[in-house]
């Protein structure tokens, strides 16, 4: 009983020490519902960010800065910075095919990139992530890259890697980005089949009365048996609603993942997130 | 005839004596402004700067203008202060964030949706930068460095002083004069020139529209795109002064 206090005791400690110290980013808080088609049933979702930490409950979708999170999980994600910017997350999660997700990353803030690495546990399978992504000022050209590298041990006992990277350029108004990938096996985590390789290009333009649209167009092919699927992602950015939108195609199989978040002031957003299994709206606000 | 003169010379000597007794000293101004800063609890302001760089390529020195145009908000306690740049093209929309409280300075690219995060770690080297959480700063100290002069003037139909300050011989910078054009009821800035120590000038900041104490809200200034990717990492020295191209985070 004792022992159990005192963790209690030192894991508060902790948490309102990370709290009250290193103060980050803005304070925000998300509230909504999300309706599972599957399950006929609404579900509750949460998004806190509160000074150095971040606790989503509920729909965890559409949450880039994770290495691995699956658009249709459902969970826990819980999120410490320290005074280095590095951060550490926790994923506790379920997908509707029931797989368990679980994730324990580290984030780390070097000069001008990070980079993370993560273990996860997602179904039976197990695996290893890391990936880089950084920014880089070339002259009037600001550079960005994101490359990332999986090794999974499926519970076959066989092994599956895949590398998948995107460079970016942005000058002026426009915006150009070039993805190539290659997937030796497939996972629980890749969208794409095994012995694949997508490539792709990516295009944003900012137009004269301040709307951002772009795209992104990402076919690929599978050496097993020469089919072939296509990536899309589009985006939309206006004075007050901005629209992002991502549509996978492979074999007759559609997958769709959308948002749309409507901005009702500068601190004070409506959201909408739109994936096969659920449809979530949310009220978030910052302060 | 006599009598005229006397007449005259009676009303000129009053208008030299009543010049004197309202001529401001340089130090009263700063005083004045100073004081009046105190008051400033938030502040918009919309600058137009125009400076010449200096480079040399294959050889040869160019000196080329640029042109940025700024709208600045700013908050006194907690200090945050935004800037969105307007002009030139290639930057327009671009957001450079800069939280004295949480000591995070944050550049917001429309174009890319990227926002670049870096730490702010207190400096220990001077620089000729304006410190723009602080612009009074620039008057602090400044007769120790500057010969400070102050007149009155009409610019653009408004009474204004001009301060002007020039480097004593005997220091170095790397500004050999600066001109203040403060207007004399608001005590606002409403330009500045900066001259090179070989008296050339090299910038000139006009100050478009200023706005005090109209309410602004941390929590607005300090607002992002939701689904903006944050790249953190990296620190820079002091806090900036008046940028001139985007943060690297480097």
């Amino acid at each position: 009983m004792l022992r159990k206090r005192l963790i209690t005791f030192v894991l508060v400690f902790i948490l309102s020490s990370f709290i009250t110290r290193y103060a980050f980013s803005q304070n925000s808080l998300e509230l909504g519902f999300s309706w599972a088609s599957s399950e006929n049933r609404l579900l509750f979702d949460a998004r806190m960010t509160y000074e150095s930490m971040k606790l989503y409950l509920g729909n965890l979708q559409e949450d880039g800065d994770r290495l691995i999170v699956k658009y249709n999980t459902r969970g826990l994600l819980f999120s410490m910075e320290d005074e280095n910017m590095n951060s550490y997350s926790l994923i506790w999660g379920t997908t509707p095919d029931k797989n368990d997700v679980i994730s324990l990353e580290v984030k780390l803030s070097l000069e001008g990139y990070n980079d993370t690495i993560g273990l996860y546990k997602f179904g039976n399978s197990w695996g290893l992530g890391y990936k880089r992504e950084g920014t880089e000022v070339l002259g009037p050209i600001l550079g960005s890259y994101d490359y990332r590298n999986y090794l999974t041990l499926n519970a076959s006992g066989s092994f599956g890697f895949g590398t998948y990277s995107s460079l970016g350029f942005a000058s002026g108004a426009q915006a150009i980005n070039f993805d190539l990938g290659y997937i030796y096996t497939t996972s629980d985590i890749f969208n794409f089949p095994s012995n694949s390789l997508p490539f792709g290009i990516g295009y944003r333009e900012r137009l004269d009365n301040g709307i951002v649209i772009g795209g992104k167009f990402i076919p690929y092919v599978c050496f097993n048996d020469g089919s072939w699927g296509i990536n899309l992602e589009g985006n939309l950015r206006m004075n007050r609603v901005n629209l992002n939108l991502g549509i996978d195609y492979y074999r007759d199989n559609l997958v769709y993942l959308g948002k749309i978040i409507f901005d009702l002031s500068d601190t004070k957003q409506i959201i909408v997130r739109v994936n096969p299994s659920t449809i979530g709206v949310s009220y978030g606000e910052s302060f | 005839m006599r009598r005229r003169f006397l007449i005259v010379f009676v009303i000129i000597s009053v208008f030299i004596i009543e010049s004197l007794a309202f001529a401001i000293t340089p130090k009263e101004l700063i005083d004045k402004i100073t004081a009046r800063t105190k008051e400033i609890k938030d502040s918009y302001v919309d600058i137009r700067m125009s400076m010449s760089v200096t480079g040399v390529s294959s050889g040869s020195s160019q000196t080329t203008k640029l042109t940025y145009r700024l709208k600045i908000e700013s908050i006194t306690n907690p200090t945050v202060v935004r800037i969105t740049y307007v002009e030139p093209d290639a930057f327009k929309g671009t957001v450079m964030l800069i939280d004295s409280e949480k000591k995070l300075l944050s550049t917001y690219s429309p174009v890319a949706n990227q926002i670049v995060q870096s730490k702010i770690e207190e400096s220990q080297t001077n620089t000729s930068n304006i410190d723009i959480t602080n612009p009074i700063s620039i008057f602090t100290d400044l007769e120790k460095t500057y010969d400070l002069t102050v007149e009155e003037k009409k610019l653009d139909k408004k009474d204004v002083y001009v301060l002007t300050a020039t480097l004593k011989q005997s220091q170095k910078g790397e500004f050999g004069k600066g001109v203040f054009y403060i207007e004399k009821n608001s005590l606002t800035p409403v330009k500045i020139e900066l001259f090179d120590t070989k008296g050339q000038l090299v910038g000139t900041i006009d100050i478009l529209d200023i706005k005090y104490n109209i309410g602004l809200k941390v929590a607005n200034l300090r607002s992002f795109p939701k689904d903006a990717k944050i790249v953190k990492g990296g620190t820079v020295q002091g806090t900036p002064g008046f940028p001139f191209g985007s943060q690297s985070g480097k």
